[in-house]
């Protein structure tokens, strides 16, 4: 299913040699490379930016489990990013607690929300998650902005503790961008785990025909609600390391603004595509990183890239998924592998 | 006023609100159920055709002719929206449409930043306001003039779907899509129809929102939109009077719980509700549970 054959001559003897090597070193080679940048990048104002491409990835690979891999749209992922963040910065100022510990109640948290909601909105056909996970990131900013004596409403949480690692303060902007490629490298692993193994291959059944996927016995709604699960943990991970990198935290960072930029990173990169994902954040943070000027014109950014995306290269950049309708029969997709498998198993 | 009149005038708060989340979510359900397909760009539409519909009054044209040409801006909105992000997509993914229209909604409501700005605005409709006391209970002349055009417009509307042409030939692609065209249904230009009907009643009713709260903002169109679809999802999706009744459903509650609870939650009501009607059931109030047929 993930293979791109299918693409221009030209750029297949690229993709080629690149295929030819195992992914797994191609990954330990690219997380080695980033994690030897600062000795060669001194820029603080880079490191910055790196580190939130590199949570910004976390983030987009938590939609991806959900969007890419299992094929349900969700347009609130904000909600769990900020559930982690509240919480790891909640644990930290109130009790103390080192970050591993916060860290592993931010991903719980968040994953137990992701369950919530995905519990009801399993129960019937159709689109509603996509509206209730849209409803349910509104719930979160309302609870954030509201519930003051928690969460100190619209002024937010400031002055939160730095991560203290092995008696070890973490300040510098490169410490950060070290430990969130750590936690990235770590998410990309059991993503790609998750991608390999059965549960990867029924989300891939659920995505691509929930009727033919019932119909071989799989139960559609636990693997729904397993995505979210899983897609909202994730995301809570980049909430988590988000708080003490800004030391702040505040219900402006959790809008529906914040879910449309995860979800344009997904789409642009390439859903159930896991270096698109990184390559879609890194092309996505790095533009409103670095142009701050034109945030009256983010939308059009945002909208245009995502209009750009449907209409020309609906795989994104480097896209698994063809975005085609789940036909009826094998005869009538337009696929030509699918076809020839057919006609060989029908010739023998 | 006591205990039992303030709980009345609550009442009949949530009855003008949601008369107006009801009209909002018959367009609504309208247009999901043509093609089973989420119109994001709606809720964005409607937020534009009220800032038109404003902004026409604000240089001297008098409502009469601003807030028609606001509704009719909405209907034009509908129909390039779906020839922009629904018809090319028609044959994609399901994903696909819902994306594209996000797309739209995002360049609508940047397009409405740049002109009018994030603040939020009164709506210069300056019309007397007389109140009245029913039983001890104040009404104003606004909430029964937005609930009684919210239901002339609805039944209208009912009237239209079950008696013209038109509407025979939107229900009839609604409920099958290549049949309909067999018959010799012009299915696009139908489909086409039933965006520009949403995005009619779409601004119809922002503008009746903008009226009975005096107020027109940015995100307006995103919160409405929201609202409207719980209301149909109450009801039971593409069923006009279940969106009637689901739409006085959440507006009653919500004026309850602003009055009762916390008004900083208010909007976050409908969610609760939506959650507890998908629980409880998930095929609406009057609709019929949904078998997909492969």
């Amino acid at each position: 299913m993930t293979d791109m054959t299918t693409g221009p001559t030209e750029g297949r003897s690229l993709v080629g040699t690149l295929r030819s090597i195992p992914p797994g070193v191609l990954w330990t080679l690219g997380f080695g490379l980033a994690a030897l940048s600062p000795l060669v990048i001194t820029d603080q104002y880079l490191f910055r930016m790196f580190t939130m491409i590199a949570i910004w990835s976390i983030l987009a690979l938590g939609q991806n489990i959900i969007t890419g891999f299992c094929g349900q749209l969700s347009y609130g992922q904000a909600a769990f990013y900020g559930i982690g963040a509240y919480t790891s910065a909640l644990l930290t100022i109130h009790l103390g607690l080192p970050f591993p510990i916060t860290l592993i109640c931010a991903v719980a948290l968040s994953a137990a929300f992701g369950l919530l909601i995905g519990y009801p909105a399993t129960r019937i056909g159709g689109d509603y998650l996509f509206l209730v996970t849209i409803g349910f990131a509104e719930i979160c900013r309302l609870v954030f902005l509201n519930w003051d004596s928690v969460t100190n409403g619209a002024v937010g949480l400031p002055n939160i503790p730095p991560i203290s690692l092995f008696g070890h303060q973490l300040w510098t902007n490169q410490e950060y961008f070290l430990l969130s490629l750590a936690l990235l490298a770590v998410v990309v692993a059991i993503t790609n785990r998750i991608s390999a193994s059965d549960i990867g291959r029924c989300f891939l059944a659920v995505r691509e025909d929930e009727i033919a996927a019932r119909a071989v016995g799989i139960n559609v709604a636990r693997y729904k609600l397993l995505a979210f699960g899983l897609g909202a943990g994730i995301s809570g991970v980049a909430g988590a390391i988000v708080a003490h990198f800004l030391s702040y935290v505040g219900p402006d960072m959790f809008t529906n603004w914040e879910s449309t930029l995860v979800f344009a990173i997904v789409l642009v990169g390439g859903l159930g595509s896991v270096p698109g994902t990184i390559l879609g954040a890194a092309v996505i943070i790095g533009i409103f990183e670095s142009a701050r000027g034109i945030s009256d014109y983010r939308l059009y950014i945002a909208g245009g890239l995502l209009l750009f995306v449907v209409l020309v290269r609906p795989q994104g950049l480097l896209g698994a998924v063809k975005l085609r309708r789940p036909g009826p029969s094998p005869a009538v997709d337009p696929e030509p592998e699918p076809e020839k498998e057919m006609e060989k198993t029908h010739g023998a | 006023m006591t205990g039992l009149e303030y709980f009345f005038a609550q009442i009949l708060n949530g009855l003008s609100a949601g008369s107006i989340y009801a009209l909002i979510a018959v367009g609504y359900s309208m247009v999901f159920g043509v093609l089973q397909m989420h119109n994001f760009a709606h809720g964005d539409t409607l937020m534009f055709g009220t800032y038109v519909a404003m902004a026409l009054m604000l240089v001297g044209v008098p409502a009469i002719a601003a807030i028609p040409l606001g509704i009719l801006l909405g209907g034009a909105m509908g129909f390039f929206i779906e020839r922009i992000a629904f018809r090319p997509t028609r044959t994609a993914h399901r994903m696909v449409p819902t994306v594209s229209a996000i797309a739209v909604a995002l360049i609508i409501r940047n397009t409405a930043q740049l002109i009018w700005g994030t603040t939020t605005e009164p709506f210069p409709l300056d019309i007397p306001v007389a109140r009245a006391e029913v039983f001890g209970i104040g009404v104003t002349s606004t909430q029964v003039a937005v609930f009684g055009v919210a239901l002339a417009l609805m039944l209208a509307t009912d009237l239209f779907v079950r008696k013209t042409m038109i509407g025979k030939a939107m229900r009839a692609v609604q409920q099958d899509i290549d049949a309909a065209g067999y018959m010799g249904i012009p299915v696009n230009r139908t489909i086409a129809m039933v965006y520009v009907l949403g995005g009619l009643l779409g601004v119809a009713g922002g503008i009746l929102f903008a009226i009975n709260y005096n107020t027109v903002y940015l995100m307006m169109g995103f919160t409405v939109m929201m609202k409207a679809f719980v209301a149909a999802v109450i009801g039971g999706i593409g069923n006009i009077k279940g969106a009637f009744v689901g739409g006085l459903v959440l507006g009653v509650a919500e004026a309850l719980a602003a009055a009762y609870f916390d008004t900083g939650y208010r909007d976050g009501i409908a969610m609760g509700l939506l959650i507890l009607v998908l629980l409880v059931r998930p095929q609406g109030l009057f609709g019929r549970p949904i078998q997909v047929k492969v």
